[in-house]
């Protein structure tokens, strides 16, 4: 099974965890949707089991990349990878 | 010669034609038990009474029901028999996983499982008898565990105790606790382990 969460940085860009069933022990696989920004995002992913009326939490901190910058330097002037201008030398 | 002291006269003393009662006290060995008494009087000759107390069925008993920590440990089980021989065995589902130890003790002798025991102290009377199981694991599930262990007379009378272990407690980890993703987003992977189900929040 699937389990989507939103990465809560006002994209609707999610994050994926796939597990066989949510009990016992296992390996859960995280995935995400490509991050195009260009700043690092993270969030909290919290895990928890409650029985015996005692409720166990472990929070796991899932960091994406931002997107690689590319600088292109035309005549002295810094261009992104979306050719905007960024600065002048 | 006196009787023995199991047997108790209502009365030692008396004058002319007369009865006499004799009670017992409970006789918990096998095998028949016989004593004498003998009454006198000035001037004749004494006359003896032989008494005779019928043996016991054989019989066994155990503790109904016993309990585990959740941590594991020792457990010691306890009963009473009359019998020449008792036959330990775990019956039905062993879900605590004992191991039956091959001797136990019987009348403060140990005692292999199956074997005579010394003396065959149930001939006489009933005696004390116990087993300990040693190394019990810790129940790590969360759920109570059972197990039951059947003690067996020479007689093939039986006697059950149904074992309890208590539920253990939940746990959970992970590993690792902190991962990176590529801005690709391409799959990492993370060890949930737990011994309930979790949820993801």
């Amino acid at each position: 099974m699937t389990t989507s969460l939103s990465w809560n940085d006002g994209t609707t860009d999610k994050l994926y965890l796939t597990y066989a069933a949510s009990e016992g022990t296992q390996t859960v696989a995280v995935t995400s949707d490509a991050h195009t920004g260009y700043i690092e995002r993270s969030r909290d992913i919290v895990f928890q089991v409650t029985a015996g009326g005692t409720t166990i939490s472990r929070t796991l901190t899932v960091t994406q990349l931002g997107k690689d910058i590319t600088i292109i330097t035309r005549n002295d002037v810094y261009i992104t990878d979306n050719e905007v201008a960024v600065g002048y030398e | 010669m006196a009787y023995a002291s199991w047997v108790n006269p209502n009365k030692t003393t008396g004058n002319g034609n007369d009865t006499v009662a004799w009670t017992g006290s409970a006789h918990t060995g096998r095998t028949a038990r016989t004593t004498t008494a003998t009454f006198s009087a000035s001037g004749v000759e004494s006359k003896t009474l032989t008494i005779i107390q019928a043996g016991a069925t054989e019989f066994v008993t155990i503790d109904a029901t016993a309990a585990v920590a959740k941590s594991g440990g020792t457990l010691t089980i306890t009963g009473t028999s009359n019998s020449s021989k008792l036959t330990f065995s775990l019956t039905g589902t062993n879900g605590i996983g004992l191991v039956l130890p091959s001797s136990y003790t019987a009348n403060s002798v140990t005692t292999n499982n199956g074997a005579a025991i010394t003396g065959d102290p149930g001939a006489v009377q009933q005696y004390a008898f116990s087993i300990t199981f040693t190394g019990i694991d810790e129940n790590t599930s969360i759920s109570a565990l059972t197990s039951q262990l059947t003690v067996t007379a020479n007689g093939s009378q039986t006697a059950t105790c149904d074992i309890t272990q208590a539920a253990g407690d939940a746990y959970l980890t992970i590993s690792p606790t902190t991962i990176n993703l590529t801005a690709a987003g391409t799959a990492v992977s993370v060890t949930v382990t737990s011994n309930t189900s979790w949820s993801i929040s």
